[in-house]
């Protein structure tokens, strides 16, 4: 890899980082913010010859990069903050017999909940785990931590964690690249060792001892690294983790006093260089994304070291505890401290808002008012994750709480309300990576249940991204083509058919049928996403003012080619031609042309 | 002019606002100026409100603080009035007149006036246009980004060769040309406007 400076998104300044590390295989699930990361690995992959794949899901990626490492290879697993709930089983136990190949974990958390169910944070999972994690301040930084992580990881023997966050994430900088790390090629392979790797209680228990022993050594080691650093001034502290150490930094740029400062990079923290700072601190604000980790790691240190001093942060509400920190929350935290006034800023003007909706022509759209059409306003639409969430406008998603809950949801609701049609929605890539045994639990526990997997060929939400649905991989070869039909009556279903959602009629009347039938019935609505269609516009559509009652029909399908004007329907040059509207029009005022016809 | 150089990019999403960010950030590298910066990713690029921060120069966070921002470049006018608290009083916006409105079930679009208005609270110049319409001219609306982009060169901390450069890097090839039109046009319009006979600090409001 030839010095170089380019402007890079963080998640591609890790991608060079792992490949810089010396990464041998990289195994992911896609995942706002983390998806870009597997994305730039699979176009470096050829010319650095590693191997890099999507995973079905997390908890699949974490135990395939751990089987590399225990070869001795460098691995990575890669996925956003709610995927290591996924992987948390083997999350656990990896950290008990630990690795032999360095293996680096990369998580991605999302702090004010950009594109997300929740706001946890992930190096809370590194405590749990008692696992080393580092988390940067920078893309540079990034780099960095990612490329020296693997020697480390080998060196304790231990999986670490990277936690990044949104602004990370998502964040640019200049990022100036360095060489990949030539590995030797002497790795003997896996070796048998039944002790270490198998973990039935007696090794278990040895296990978890060797585990605390560790702690003491990665601790030490915590202490020597530039990750951390303490940079001494006025007797107020501030501690910054992870990037908002940028924002502290840009804090005190403005202003004239001139506090002592304590960068932190690494967990477990740095209790000596801490200890230094603390000493003789008397008010300490600790900043950080999330939960309070440094902040009450510190409050418990204090009562050690300085009990005199207080304590600033989420706890005393200094700083809000829900959303993202921010140069603006940082200053008022100061000034606060400092007992100096400050001019408010401002308030956001109340405008209208404009949230995602689904685009236009998406299959979604179809599929949803399909199903809404049909079941009625009784039935119940327990939702998943993906692109058809944003159903929620146009009230076809009535839940969403994590992928693939919506089937199991859904199975639970049907279960004590027999009354109401209960129809479960979830995408391609949710179905593959969560709803299968929700799917057979389902059938074998005679749920009555209508499954609709809204195949649209691709996870779309993430960024398009194959699945083990589509038939190529994440470096474009050709692979098995799981056949979705097949595998859903592998799982019991009685009924399972395949609709096109744009030929409305027929869906409706086939829909109608299955409504009244017993027992679990799926439905494929298959049809790509429309922006993985490379030349829409099939149709023309037109309005006879004459027939349009102003009925608004069209215009509630929520398309954004749909615009209201003078109460009328008028089609904007977004329209992709799908033809929805003209099928759902009462009055036949919508009609489609063939296009150059 | 200040060092560092900050910038807020807003618009609606698949309105190219990402080749925005990179086009600039691309040219700060060329010219060996630091920069940082942060965009949206993932469920708001689905229409949704989309911003991006530059900050040409910059050494600290991601973000431009409020009230910072020196220059507010705005592809859509509502968008304009939303992201303009982070205008600092001195600074410029620039905004692209042609609206697309969100598909929020009744509510209507707000006078082109009242979110000008808003702009303008803020103590910044405008410079204000229907440069989708010119877009549409050259050859597309899809370069209407980088159109603004030329529009904006004069500000900007870079030298209008280093964004021609660096549109090479982050344009694919076939459509090299046609954006290095955009540029090109924005600028001179710009100059158009600032040039001693030009109709000084239009707006259109
Ligand atoms: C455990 C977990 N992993 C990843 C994600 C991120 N994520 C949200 S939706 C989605 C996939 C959506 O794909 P699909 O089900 O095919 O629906 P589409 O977006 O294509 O409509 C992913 C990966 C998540 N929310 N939770
Ligand atoms: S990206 Fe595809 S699946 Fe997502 S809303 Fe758009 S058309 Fe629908």
């Amino acid at each position: 890899m030839v010095m170089k400076r380019a402007y890079l998104l963080g998640n591609h300044a890790v991608a060079y980082g792992l490949v810089e590390g010396g990464l041998q295989a990289a195994f992911a699930y896609p995942g706002t913010p983390s998806s870009e990361i597997t994305e730039k690995l699979a176009s470096l992959a050829e010319q650095y010859r590693f191997y890099v794949e999507w995973s079905i899901n997390e908890k699949v990626a974490l135990e395939t990069a751990y089987g590399v490492a225990l070869s001795g290879r460098r691995a990575a697993a890669i996925m956003k903050h709610v995927g290591l709930n996924v992987a948390a089983d083997p999350l656990m136990t990896a950290a008990y017999t630990g690795v032999v190949g360095g293996l680096v974990i990369v998580v991605a958390d999302d702090p004010g909940i950009h594109s997300s169910q929740n706001e946890q944070d992930s190096r809370q999972y590194a405590l749990f785990a008692k696992l080393p994690c580092f988390e940067p301040a920078s893309p540079q930084e990034a780099l960095e931590m990612v490329k020296f992580s693997f020697a480390f990881s080998e060196k304790i023997s231990q999986p670490v964690i990277i936690r990044l966050v949104t602004r990370l994430a998502h964040g640019k900088a200049a990022v100036t690249l360095g060489q990949r790390i030539e590995l030797s090629q002497s790795t003997t392979g896996f070796k048998k060792e039944p002790s270490r790797w198998v973990m039935v209680p007696a090794n278990a228990r040895q296990a978890h001892r060797r585990l605390n022993e560790t702690q003491k050594v990665v601790a030490e080691a915590m202490e020597e690294l530039e990750f951390n650093y303490f940079q001494p001034g006025e007797e107020g502290l501030v501690i910054a983790s992870g990037l908002t150490w940028f924002y502290v930094r840009e804090v005190f740029a403005k202003q004239e006093n001139n506090w002592s400062l304590v960068k932190i990079g690494t967990y477990p923290l740095p209790e000596k260089l801490l200890a230094k700072a603390l000493k003789r601190a008397k008010k300490v604000l600790v900043v950080e994304e999330g939960e309070p980790v440094v902040e009450q790691w510190v409050e418990r240190l204090l009562c050690k070291i300085n009990p005199g001093a207080t304590v600033h942060g989420k706890e005393d509400g200094c700083l809000p505890r829900e959303g993202e920190v921010s140069v603006e929350l940082v200053e008022k935290a100061v000034n606060q401290l400092a007992g100096k006034q400050m001019n408010p800023k401002p308030v956001p003007p109340s405008l209208l808002p404009r949230s995602p909706v689904l685009c236009p022509g998406c299959p979604h759209r179809a599929s949803l008012h399909l199903l809404k059409k049909v079941f009625g306003r009784k039935a119940i639409f327990p939702g998943d994750i993906g692109c058809y969430t944003l159903g929620v406008n146009i009230g076809a998603i009535d839940t969403c709480l994590c992928m693939g809950a919506g089937l199991s949801t859904g199975a639970g609701l049907a279960r004590l309300e027999p009354d109401r049609p209960v129809v479960a929605i979830i995408g391609d890539s949710t179905f593959f990576h969560a709803g299968i045994p929700a799917l057979i639990n389902a059938t074998y526990n005679q749920a009555e249940l209508v499954v609709a997997i809204l195949d649209n060929r691709t996870t779309a939400m993430t960024g398009h991204q194959p699945h083990p649905g589509i038939g190529y991989t994440a470096t474009g070869e050709k692979t098995t083509e799981i056949d979705l039909e097949k595998l859903c009556q592998a799982c019991g279903a009685k009924q399972v058919i395949i609709l096109d959602p744009y030929q409305v009629a027929e869906s409706l009347s086939v829909l109608k049928q299955l409504k009244d039938q017993p027992g679990v019935r799926v439905i494929i609505f298959r049809r790509a996403c429309i922006l993985l269609e490379k030349t829409h516009h099939r149709f023309e559509i037109t309005l006879d003012e004459d027939k349009c009652q102003g009925c608004q029909v069209c215009f509630y399908l929520g398309c954004p080619a749909i615009e209201w004007v003078n109460n009328r329907p008028v089609i904007n040059n977004s329209c992709t031609g799908c033809g929805l509207c003209v099928a759902f029009c009462p009055h036949q005022a919508l009609n489609k042309y063939e296009k150059n016809s | 002019m200040k060092k560092t150089v900050d910038i807020v990019i807003c618009g609606v999403g698949g309105q190219g606002i990402i080749l925005v960010s990179d086009l600039l950030g691309e040219a700060c590298v060329k010219a060996g100026l630091p920069v940082t910066g942060s965009e949206t990713h993932g469920m708001a690029q689905r229409g949704g409100s989309v911003e991006a921060h530059i900050r040409m120069g910059g050494v600290f966070g991601p973000k431009v603080p409020l009230q910072q921002a020196d220059l507010l470049l705005a592809l859509e006018p509502l968008e304009a009035a939303r992201f303009s608290l982070y205008l600092r009083a001195e600074g410029l916006a620039i905004v692209n007149l042609a609206p697309i409105k969100p598909i929020t079930q009744k509510t209507t679009y707000p006078q082109q006036s009242e979110l000008l208005a808003l702009v303008k609270k803020t103590g910044a110049n405008m410079i204000a246009d229907d440069f989708t319409c010119y877009a549409r001219k050259i050859g597309s609306e899809k370069i209407l980004n980088v159109l603004m982009v030329g529009v904006a060169s004069p500000f900007l901390p870079v030298g209008f060769d280093c964004l021609r450069e660096a549109l090479k890097t982050v344009v694919r090839e076939k459509f090299w040309k046609i954006n290095e039109q955009a540029l090109q046009w924005g600028r001179d319009y710009c100059q158009r406007i600032f040039s001693p006979q030009g109709e000084q600090g239009r707006d259109h409001a």
